[in-house]
């Protein structure tokens, strides 16, 4: 265990932030901006319309004010959306962010 | 959505917009940059036009330039997303293009739509005719095909065209891509033959039109558009064949303005509309109301509504109704308003009978709801100054029997009564029982359909009581248990409810009380319940020498009817008048009933007391009857007054079925109606309670935690 590379969530989390608008669309395409914050459906539930669920395009902070579902960064949010691991979602994301998700 | 949340973010697929790897961003965030205020080529705008959202959001800018040698050129303006950065660039919506206007359309969602070709005239547009939302679409006749139009579903839409074969296009397009995405309607102006070419609603803001005349002038080219027709097939512009038309403004709903919206304690929503002069009340989705309403839109507008476009409107009504309209109790045929007894006359004018204490009279426009169902035939005039007993002639029955008819007569004429007896006619073959209980229902609730077959299940017979005052049951051979609660429970007034037809859970329900009419019934005594409820009348055989033809019968009748009728209605009246000061001194079963009679009496011209009289023998006879059939009741009254006259006889209920297998008949003790065991004994002894009752017999049950024990004994006189 010692082998594997530590993660670095932190780095990948600031770099998807850098891609918070793009990523929101791409990710919660039926949502909405409204100022700094991405409102759009929860994909998760039956959301009847954008309004509870709100990503913080600055932070990566997001929450569904309905359920209290919430997480701090865009990777959680990418491990809640499609229901990866945090550690998943975080290699997906440097991937496709075209970064080495390991620290060093 | 991408198959992959992950492909990667630069020069993947953005959206569904092929390899573009760009996207147009709507609504404009805030956080986007400004906006060029100039075009590298065509230097400033002279003109800028904001496209907005239904909720006001910027979507983008179509801006105007002007060019040297006089010509103008149009730009559009929006936000690009390409990858990681956003910035503004000269070119139009990709697809799904906004129209122009539709914040001014959301805040307006049932004004009627202008549409002009070009923002400059849709703007000028706007300031001639305030009362329209005038709206374009970008791009011209060519953007037309890339415009979402969804927005304009179940709009009126009229296209003031600009005066050239550009304009004619433009307008043709525009209406075709309208009505195929749901318009109500759309339709071209013509333009006054007089003007320029390409002339618009612009230059008629410059030429000093006013709002009235633009009004005008929108009205009249209107009576001369051409429809464009819903199917694609080649229209030439023809005039339309109505006559002059009244101005369009908003949807079809306006078509219902006139109805007044309101709904039932019952959640079902109604409307008043009025027709030649009277009003009339019909469920909003009953047919009446929907032919109603397709003629008020084809009196106010240019086309023939949809079927969709319809039903579509009659659900937003329904919510009208339910939501803002008033509640009022919708009555058939009978109805009390608080101070008024009313009957329903059913004739073409809608006019209904006013009953109050000092006589009565035939209304106009009453005021209280009255519903039409389609087999109600109308009641004729009423007319004063005939005595009831001409009756007496037209119903062959014994003395007492006829006053209980007239009872039960006066008991369904009675609006504000909340119970009705329940009017059994019995009597042998040719005693002339469908005839009578046709001439009953003449003169209460006539109908198409005078006499009901036995209906099938509880559904069948709610439908039956929503549709008519009078329950008239034919030819009643055999009565099913289910059959008989549900006329106890329909006399007395009570609910009843069952599951919609083909839906899952929706209630379809009656509440209330009807008069019922049964005839052919051999005897009512198996069901004591029924019994207890009912006027038991037997016919008397008509013989032959005194049998008339049916046409003279029913000729005869027709004469007297309204003389009849109106006798009945002084009795109501009398009913009304004496209400309060009557005071029955035993209450029977039915006891609203007799107090209504014993009040009911004077204006009939009887003796004080003769209904009672007649009724307490019909009761009496009832009872014995129904007395005599119960097995359980006759042996008990047996082993009581030979076992046990004086002190009562206390046991369980083993016991007692000991006893009494002991008294009856070995016949009667195999026969299926004999309790077999100990606890059928006892619902067979709660049954018999009260016919023992009458025999002076009281039984008790009590418990005493180790046993139930009955208790019989004579009634301590």
């Amino acid at each position: 265990m010692s082998v594997t590379p530590k993660i670095d969530f932190l780095r990948i989390a600031r770099t998807a932030l850098m891609h918070s608008d793009s990523l929101c669309r791409r990710w919660l395409p039926e949502g909405y901006q409204d100022g700094k914050e991405w409102i759009a459906r929860n994909p998760r539930r039956t959301d009847q319309r954008p309004g509870s669920f709100k990503v913080n395009l600055s932070t990566g902070r997001w929450g569904d004010f309905a359920t209290g579902d919430k997480g701090g960064d865009l990777v959680a949010l990418a491990a809640y959306l499609f229901d990866l691991s945090q550690k998943d979602a975080a290699i997906r994301i440097a991937d496709m962010l075209g970064m080495s998700p390991y620290d060093g | 959505m991408t198959v992959d949340p992950f492909a990667p973010i630069s020069g993947g697929e953005h959206s569904k917009q092929g390899t573009r790897n760009w996207r147009c961003v709507v609504p404009v965030p805030e956080t986007a940059p400004k906006a060029p205020s100039s075009h590298s080529k065509l230097g400033r705008p002279s003109k800028v036009w904001r496209y907005r959202d239904p909720q006001g959001n910027l979507l983008g800018f179509v801006c105007r330039f002007e060019e040297g040698n006089g010509a103008k050129s149009f730009r559009p303006l929006t936000l690009i997303e390409e990858p990681g950065v956003l910035r503004w660039r000269w070119q139009a919506w990709p697809d799904n293009r906004p129209l122009y206007g539709l914040d001014k359309l959301a805040a307006n969602p049932t004004a009627t739509v202008l549409v002009t070709e070009g923002e400059k005239a849709a703007d000028a547009a706007q300031e001639l005719l305030p009362d329209l939302v005038t709206m374009t679409a970008p791009g011209g006749s060519n953007g037309v095909g890339k415009v979402d139009f969804s927005p304009l579903k179940g709009r009126i839409v009229i296209v003031w065209p600009d005066a050239d074969d550009p304009g004619q296009k433009f307008a043709k397009a525009f209406c075709a891509r309208a009505t195929s995405s749901g318009a109500a309607s759309a339709v071209i102006l013509s333009t006054p033959k007089e003007v320029s070419q390409g002339w618009d609603a612009a230059d008629a803001l410059e030429a000093g039109w006013t709002s009235k005349q633009t009004a005008e002038f929108v009205r009249q080219a209107q009576e001369t558009e051409t429809a464009e027709p819903t199917a694609p097939k080649k229209t030439t512009a023809r005039k339309s064949q109505s006559g002059p038309k009244k101005n369009k403004r908003g949807s079809i709903l306006d078509a219902a303005k006139d109805a007044e919206l309101w709904h039932s304690p019952q959640k079902q929503a109604f409307a008043t509309i009025f027709v030649n002069g009277h009003a009339e009340h019909w469920p909003l989705e009953s047919k009446s109301f929907k032919r109603w309403f397709s003629a008020r839109i084809h009196e106010l507008f240019v086309h023939i509504p949809s079927g969709p476009s319809i039903s579509d409107a009659l659900r937003i009504l329904e919510v009208k109704a339910l939501e803002d309209g008033p509640c009022f109790q919708p009555f058939i045929r009978t109805g009390f308003d608080g101070k008024a007894c009313w009957l329903d006359l059913a004739d073409d004018a809608w006019r209904a009978v006013r009953i109050t204490r000092h006589g009565w009279e035939v209304i106009d426009r009453p005021p209280v709801k009255f519903l039409r169902t389609e087999t109600m035939e109308p009641l004729p005039d009423p007319e004063k100054a005939v005595m009831i007993e001409e009756l007496r002639s037209f119903v062959n029955t014994s003395d007492d029997d006829y006053k209980l008819i007239v009872a039960w007569l006066v008991a369904s004429l009675f609006g504000k009564t909340r119970t009705y007896p329940v009017l059994a006619l019995g009597g042998e073959q040719g005693s002339g029982k469908s005839t009578m209980a046709r001439l009953l229902r003449s003169l209460t609730d006539p109908s198409h359909v005078s006499a009901l077959a036995t209906p099938r299940d509880e559904r069948d017979f709610i439908v039956m009581a929503l549709n008519a005052h009078v329950l008239s049951f034919d030819n009643v051979s055999k009565v099913e248990p289910w059959f008989s609660d549900s006329i106890c429970r329909l006399a007395t007034g009570a609910g009843f409810i069952t599951r919609k037809l083909h839906s899952d859970g929706d209630p379809f329900w009656f509440h209330g009380s009807k008069p019922v009419l049964l005839n052919g019934i051999p005897s009512l005594t198996e069901r004591a319940d029924l019994a207890e409820r009912s006027l038991t009348v037997r016919l008397q055989r008509i013989d032959e020498t005194s049998r008339q033809s049916e046409d003279a019968f029913w000729r005869a009748w027709e004469n007297i009817r309204p003389g009849i009728l109106g006798a009945l209605l002084d009795a109501v009246s009398s009913a009304l008048r004496n209400w309060d000061k009557t005071d029955l001194k035993q209450k029977p079963r039915m006891a609203d009933f007799a107090h209504m009679m014993t009040a009911a009496e004077p204006g009939l011209g009887w003796e004080p007391g003769a209904f009672m009289e007649a009724y307490t023998a019909n009761r009496q006879a009832t009872t014995e009857a129904v007395f005599e059939s119960d097995p359980v009741a006759v042996a008990i009254l047996k082993f009581i007054q030979e076992e046990h006259p004086t002190n009562g006889w206390e046991g369980t209920a083993t016991e007692l079925l000991g006893h009494l297998n002991r008294i009856v008949s070995e016949d009667l003790r195999r026969s299926r109606f004999w309790p077999a065991k100990p606890n059928a004994l006892g619902n067979a002894v709660d049954r018999a309670a009260p016919l023992l009752r009458h025999r002076g017999i009281q039984t008790t049950k009590r418990s005493t935690g180790a046993k139930r024990l009955i208790f019989l004994c004579h009634e301590t006189k």
